[in-house]
């Protein structure tokens, strides 16, 4: 294996945990409900 | 490959001679002269014994001379040391042949090459025969496992240059091979010999270098051909070993860390006014950015929930919406009862910030009998779950590149092991 192959899989893996923390972090999983900040709430506004 | 074990050559004695084929009258130069005991003249191939100084024919040839990759007296660099090819032959089991050389270098003394199929092996005599050890696999040597390869015959086809052992077309010798990678055990046995060498794979590119030749055409995977997948599998076990480790802990902090709190909103009978609101909370989100599931239920039967949220800061005012929704049928046929679908549905919501809420819900319903709704609903968040997606994701990506490793791995040692009568791998139908 060449060098560059195992080193390319090490920061492969650090950018894996780096997601990890990061995400576990802020509360973030992917396919979620990402929710979209609406304007300000006004009474009866799914009607709008 | 060689039946014989090689003499000891101390430089000091080896000398080299020039002698003229008795048959066709060529000049042929003696290289390893006091170590030889037989030469076939490269040009009419007859053998002679040089044994002695009255040098006598031992067998004669009528066939052209054979063509052999390396050429008799050429000279090339391997692993640090300059070895010079003075013997040639091709040998045979069945219908399936191979040449070996015989290197020679007065310091070190005598190496094998052997080209079979375009892969090139270096081989050495091993001289201590009593480390070599029988295992439940196959053999030991000097702590290796070798697994047998195969077990043949093979005969002399063709043969050119000098020998320190008496060689000529059609000596015959029963040959075992045992592989563990890049490592070959030979044996071969004739009436009266055995004898054991050690061969090691060597890249063609290397011995094109080292001989100024070209780089043959390879067939298959050789017995004992390095696995390249299985190398770098090798290679980045630690580091996978380590970061998965890593993802381990990580993921342990968090579930530490993680409130996992329950909250129930409460529970409210939907109105027949679809446009109706119900306000539930408020509720107090206390991590500073979150993972919260919010959970829905009612034992509707036969019939459907749709539900529209709105998530709204006590504080700023901003809402978040979102939605989600459940049915449920139940009933009874020739089979027996069925239900279908399910009562309850939960939404996961990622990175909420802190704050006090609101939780504004507008329910639409339906259901079989058309009558007006009479199960309750009943709504919960769970705040601040542990992240399970994010691990199995991370965890997965770090796997990857192993797993097509141990693919290839596993391909190419099946491919290996299918030119073996020894073959561990279940043989396709």
């Amino acid at each position: 294996m060449s060098v560059v192959a195992k080193i390319l899989y090490m920061v492969f893996c650090g950018l894996a945990l780096g997601y990890l923390t990061f995400s576990n972090a802020q509360g973030y999983v992917p396919f979620a409900t990402r929710l979209a900040r609406s304007p300000e709430h006004t009474p009866n506004h799914f009607h709008k | 490959m060689d039946n014989q074990s090689p003499p000891p050559t101390p430089a000091s004695l080896v000398q080299t001679k020039a002698i003229n084929c008795p048959a066709c009258g060529a000049p042929i130069t003696l290289r390893a002269l006091g170590s030889s005991v037989m030469v076939a003249c490269p040009s009419c191939r007859t053998q002679l014994d040089v044994s002695r100084p009255q040098i006598r024919v031992i067998q004669k040839f009528k066939e052209a001379a054979a063509s052999f990759e390396l050429t008799l007296g050429s000279r090339g660099t391997l692993r640090g040391k300059t070895y010079e090819v003075i013997g040639a032959m091709r040998r045979f089991d069945g219908g399936y042949p191979w040449e070996e050389f015989l290197l020679f270098n007065p310091y070190i003394g005598f190496r094998w090459l052997l080209l079979d199929q375009g892969h090139w092996s270096l081989a050495v005599t091993v001289k201590d025969i009593s480390s070599i050890h029988t295992s439940y696999a196959g053999i030991q040597y000097k702590g290796r496992d070798y697994r047998k390869f195969h077990a043949g015959r093979a005969e002399v086809g063709a043969v050119i240059g000098e020998f320190y052992w008496r060689v000529k077309k059609g000596d015959k010798a029963a040959t075992t091979d045992f592989v563990s990678p890049p490592w070959m055990l030979s044996q071969e046995k004739t009436r009266d010999e055995l004898t054991w060498s050690l061969l090691q794979y060597i890249d063609a590119e290397e011995i094109a270098q080292a001989f100024k030749i070209g780089v043959p055409e390879r067939d298959g995977v050789a017995p004992h051909q390095p696995n390249s997948a299985a190398e770098a599998l090798r290679s980045i076990k630690i580091p996978m070993l380590l970061t998965l480790a890593l993802a381990l802990a990580i993921q342990l902090g968090t579930i530490i860390r993680a409130h996992g709190q329950h909250i129930p909103l409460g529970s409210y009978t939907p109105s027949t006014d679809r446009s109706h609101e119900v306000v539930l909370g408020p509720v107090h989100l206390d991590a500073r950015r979150s993972l919260n599931e919010l959970t829905a239920y009612s034992a509707v039967n036969n019939g459907w929930v749709e539900l529209d949220y709105a998530l709204v800061s006590k504080v700023t005012g901003q809402s978040y919406e979102f939605g989600n929704g459940f049915e449920f049928y139940s009933g009874r046929d020739s089979d027996g009862a069925w239900t279908e679908g399910a009562n309850s549905a939960s939404v996961l919501l990622t990175s909420l910030p802190r704050g006090d809420y609101d939780l504004v819900v507008q329910t639409d319903w339906g259901n079989a009998s058309g009558a007006d709704p009479q199960a309750p609903i009943y709504l919960s968040l769970t705040h601040d779950v542990v992240p399970w997606r994010n691990f199995w994701l991370a965890t997965a990506a770090m796997l990857l590149y192993p797993l097509v490793l141990a693919v290839r791995t596993w391909v190419f040692d099946r491919k290996r092991w299918s030119e073996s009568e020894f073959n561990p791998y279940p043989k396709k139908e």
